[in-house]
């Protein structure tokens, strides 16, 4: 800090864009454990990861949608719906594998919805996936009229609850879904595709980039993934809740936008969404502990979210100047 | 052309997404009860099961205005309980995603469709927002309904709901929750149970059965801030615990919004934090009293906690049978419901402006009667 006041403001912000929010997250980790002894104990960091699973699954949809100049709006409620029918089929069926794939196509559905309006009839993301949030609601309160289904069985109930040695297994699932979608963004076309898209849209047009494919991809991506969050959390919760995960989705754009990825698309990793996630869950976990409200800890995450997006500015400029 | 077969597809995929999403709430065909195959349980158990954790039985609807409790008695000796002159009232909901509020709506039309057959029930969503609320009374107060039912949100946001309908002349019934207006239990009839008698009820039990000859250890689960139910609730526990001289120490309070996901995390940061000493855990409903359970079984420490809930919803009687969870308190969604109806026909058949209030009274339920709230 005394360094970075010598060195004045743009200085402070290379030095984060090059150690970045790691430095940000360990120094918080040190923080907190000194502060709260509890908060160091294997039972809390399994508490933490299991916390943080959800709205992660979510951030990497996010991340997708974000890096290629869009939004996805509709996520929580897309989890909800797709979880519920996934605990519901669960019930009808018996049937572990039907309950999945209902889940995921519910997911999927909505998602390439959301990319065949965006990218079809040139929809502003944030109103297409706004709307199909209002959509999803609808249909699941209507499917339920407001009911929970509960006790989903041994089975369901792993994918959340069940334990791989001493990890959740939900953690396993998570890190499955990050490397998938490192893979994407780093290894693959598509992938490449998408930060062009969302850097320069007529440029990545330009050079023989099919850009609906590529938005379309994104959005049915994060579709999928809200799909798959619903199911780890209804599984979590042991029952199908249409009216659970409320404004998750912005949890999720949080982690992203804390993560370091630009608003205006064209850039993020996978490995900085992740940190920007754990910063939350052990943000919120931490005042919790401390037995700090919740209303406080909204206060707390805004004013987070406000640094987060100065530094990312700060650090532009410096880039620019530089 | 290309644009067109693309909206043909669109449609046709909303439409399919809609149809896969609609249809009523049908009953799983299957529930499995810890941990059993789902099929193992018969599709009558099912359709019971799901049917009254949103609406009470069939079978309850058609005794309801034969059959009495004693506290309805002397309420019956003044009232109608059936009717058949035509009316349209407009019942607007707290939330539709709010399951206790969804159980007392749908128990409400039931009754109206067997006793009061000829009046019509219009039904509206308040998406848990008071202003949602004001808005559908004004468009129902246009429409010329005869009288307004509602559960409101707020107690304090929907005082304008009270001004709006008398300054129409239009009677209105409040349901569940009160609103804070001089008016109510005057001229705008009051049908619902005190949220502080079920929190003074949570006390009661935990005085009678939790012996406090060393200090209990307590965590609470509290509902979304701001509202008056949550605060009465609240308020209810812990004054009667004071006034009573109960020895316990209040370790935690986290909000739970009412939501089992929310609870579930907050009584997981309480099992890092206190590990096994935290010996009670009173809960603003059943939902964070589920999710409180879930988290301690988890940790392998539910032996250890008693777990306090409100609303009697049917999961967690089956947990309170099985003594996982201590007690909850049996919000009478049929009594309200029903004294709902009958003070809004009432006022109507005799074509006044005020209406009716009836006091419901609240039932602590634990594991020595849960069988008598067990569908």
């Amino acid at each position: 800090m005394t360094k970075s006041k010598e060195n004045g403001k743009i200085n402070f912000g290379e030095i984060y864009n090059k150690f970045g929010i790691f430095l940000v997250f360990l120094l918080m980790f040190i923080i907190f454990s000194v502060w709260n002894k509890s908060f160091l104990s294997g039972m809390n960091v399994r508490n933490i990861l299991r916390q943080i699973v959800v709205i992660t699954i979510m951030a990497c949809g996010e991340q997708l949608m974000i890096i290629c100049g869009m939004i996805d709006l509709s996520a929580s409620r897309v989890l909800a719906c797709a979880g519920t029918l996934s605990a519901y089929a669960v019930l009808a069926t018996g049937n572990l594998f039907v309950a999945i794939l209902v889940g995921l196509i519910v997911a999927f559905i909505f998602g390439a919805f959301n990319g065949i309006v965006i990218v079809t009839f040139d929809i502003p993301p944030f109103i297409a996936t706004l709307a199909s949030m209002m959509v999803a609601e609808g249909a699941i309160m209507t499917f339920t009229g407001g009911q929970n289904y509960s006790n989903l069985g041994a089975a369901f109930q792993f994918i959340g609850q069940g334990y791989i040695g001493p990890i959740p297994f939900p953690v396993f699932i998570m890190a499955f879904i990050l490397l998938v979608t490192y893979y994407i963004l780093s290894w693959t076309p598509i992938g490449r595709a998408m930060y062009a898209v969302g850097g320069n849209t007529a440029a990545a047009r330009a050079s023989g980039i099919n850009v609906k494919f590529t938005k379309f991809f994104a959005a049915a991506y994060a579709g999928l993934m809200s799909g798959i969050a619903g199911i780890v959390l209804m599984s979590r919760m042991n029952s199908g809740q249409p009216a659970a995960a409320v404004s998750y989705e912005m949890d999720a754009i949080t982690a992203v936008i804390i993560g370091g990825t630009s608003m205006s698309g064209g850039t993020g990793t996978v490995v900085n969404t992740i940190v920007g996630s754990m910063i939350i869950g052990i943000i919120k976990n931490f005042m919790n502990l401390q037995n700090i409200n919740a209303s406080m800890q909204k206060v707390v995450l805004g004013l987070l979210v406000m640094i987060a997006v100065i530094l990312d500015i700060q650090v532009r400029k410096s880039r620019s100047k530089g | 052309m290309k644009r067109k077969l693309m909206a043909v597809i669109l449609a046709a995929g909303l439409a399919v997404s809609m149809a896969g999403c609609s249809g009523g709430a049908p009953a799983p065909s299957g529930s499995s009860d810890g941990g059993e195959a789902a099929e193992n349980v018969s599709e009558e158990e099912n359709s019971g099961r799901v049917e009254t954790d949103i609406k009470v039985s069939d079978k309850e609807i058609e005794a309801a205005a034969e059959t009495m409790e004693d506290w309805e008695k002397e309420f019956a000796a003044d009232y109608e309980l059936k009717g058949d002159e035509e009316f349209t009232w407009g019942f607007i909901d707290m939330g539709f995603e709010d399951t206790f509020s969804t159980k007392i709506r749908n128990t409400f039309t039931s009754y109206c469709e067997k006793y009061f057959p000829n009046v019509e029930v219009l039904e509206a969503d308040g998406e848990l927002d008071s202003n949602i609320q004001l808005q559908l009374a004004e468009n129902f107060i246009a429409q010329g309904v005869d009288c307004i039912v509602i559960i409101p949100q707020d107690a304090d946001g929907c005082t304008g709901i009270v001004d709006t309908c008398m300054a129409e002349g239009v009677p209105l019934v409040c349901l569940n929750s009160v609103i804070h207006s001089e008016h109510l239990e005057k001229e705008i009839g009051f049908v619902g149970s005190s949220n502080y008698e079920a929190g003074k009820l949570q006390a009661e039990w935990l005085i009678e059965n939790v012996d406090d000859s060393e200090s209990v250890k307590m965590c609470y689960q509290k509902g979304s801030d701001g509202y008056d139910h949550t605060a009465q609730r609240y308020n209810g526990l812990f004054e009667t615990l004071d006034k009573a001289g109960y020895n316990y120490e209040l370790k935690a309070t986290l909000i739970s919004e009412y939501m089992r996901d929310v609870a579930m995390t907050n009584a997981e940061d309480w099992v890092t934090s206190f590990g096994d000493e935290i010996q009670v855990i009173g809960c603003c409903n059943d939902e964070s009293a589920m999710g409180t359970l879930q988290a301690y079984q988890a940790a392998g420490l539910a032996e250890n906690v008693k777990i306090l809930g409100i609303d009697a919803n049917q999961d967690c009687l089956k947990e309170v049978k099985e003594g996982k969870i201590s007690c909850s308190v049996f919000q009478n969604a049929m009594g309200q419901a029903k004294w709902g109806a009958v003070s809004a026909y009432d006022a109507c058949a005799k074509g006044k402006k005020e209406t009716a209030s009836f006091s419901i009274p609240f039932e602590t339920v634990d594991a020595e009667n849960v069988e008598e709230y067990l569908d």
